[in-house]
């Protein structure tokens, strides 16, 4: 029997839309979609806005290039002074003031903090920057 | 005739592996990334921290040009009168401010927030890092 051409046609599911679809929908996920973890570090802002505290001894000021100013005195952070001033620190529980000199950019400024929070110390207040 | 019919089917099999392989991908950008607002000129400073950023929390933005955004706002007076008005209650006293800081702006670019915290009594202040292992 003669079976006409378009009857013996098996009907197939157009793939060229759905591909097209599928990659606009990829390239979209692709450009909008982000990796990077967001975290945040917290502390108090009772001092917050106030002048540095009378306090000098368990003040904090941030120098440029990772030195920190502790009364008089200059350390480098990561030194052995440094960590032995943070182990003496971490017996008392009363805050810390941290303040930046101006000029010092924010990731210093953080990292500070990061590394206080590690140490444990996490009772900290961050002061104004300093002009000098 | 046939013959073209013939080729078409077989470039038509021959794109079910690319089809599944894009499929693939889009189901793990789908699933893995995660849609944030792209903030240009704001990059975050880096830190160990594991603490999430909370939500529905009041936050302030300050990207590469040092200017105050709330909420997407610029705010071009005084941030804490500004703030005042998008607390909940008349005291900040239970409020948190976040603040995402672009990493290479000066210290002093978060001094309006401090002082700001300082007038509506905020007690908690937070910085939005990204997270470096």
């Amino acid at each position: 029997m003669l079976v006409p051409e378009h009857a013996r046609r098996v009907l197939r599911v157009p793939l060229t839309p759905l591909i097209d679809v599928v990659f606009i929908l990829l390239l979209f996920f692709m450009l909008s979609s982000s990796f990077a973890r967001q975290q945040q570090i917290e502390f108090k802002a009772s001092a917050a806005g106030t002048p540095l505290q009378q306090d000098e001894a368990r003040r904090l000021l941030l120098h440029p290039r990772a030195r920190v100013e502790v009364g008089d005195r200059l350390v480098e952070i990561g030194s052995a002074a440094y960590e032995n001033l943070l182990a003496g620190w971490q017996r008392e529980p009363r805050p810390i003031t941290v303040a930046a000199l101006q000029g010092v950019p924010v990731h210093e400024l953080v990292a500070l903090l990061d590394g206080l929070r590690a140490a444990g110390l996490a009772n900290v207040d961050l002061a104004e920057s300093v002009s000098r | 005739m046939r013959r073209q019919a013939k080729a078409n089917k077989a470039g038509d099999d021959g794109m079910l592996p690319m089809i599944n392989i894009i499929f693939l991908l889009l189901v793990f950008f789908m699933i893995a990334g995660q849609i944030v607002p792209r903030e240009d000129n704001l990059e975050l400073p880096a830190s160990s921290s594991e603490a999430d950023v909370g939500v529905g929390r009041i936050e302030v933005s300050i990207a590469a040009d040092g200017v105050p955004h709330v909420d997407g706002e610029v705010v071009g007076g005084d941030l804490a009168t500004y703030l005042a008005s998008r607390l909940p209650g008349s005291s900040g006293n239970a409020a948190v401010l976040t603040c995402r800081v672009h990493r290479d702006l000066p210290a002093s670019a978060l001094d309006p927030v401090l002082r700001a915290a300082r007038q509506l009594q905020i007690t908690t202040l937070q910085i939005v890092t990204e997270w470096q292992p």
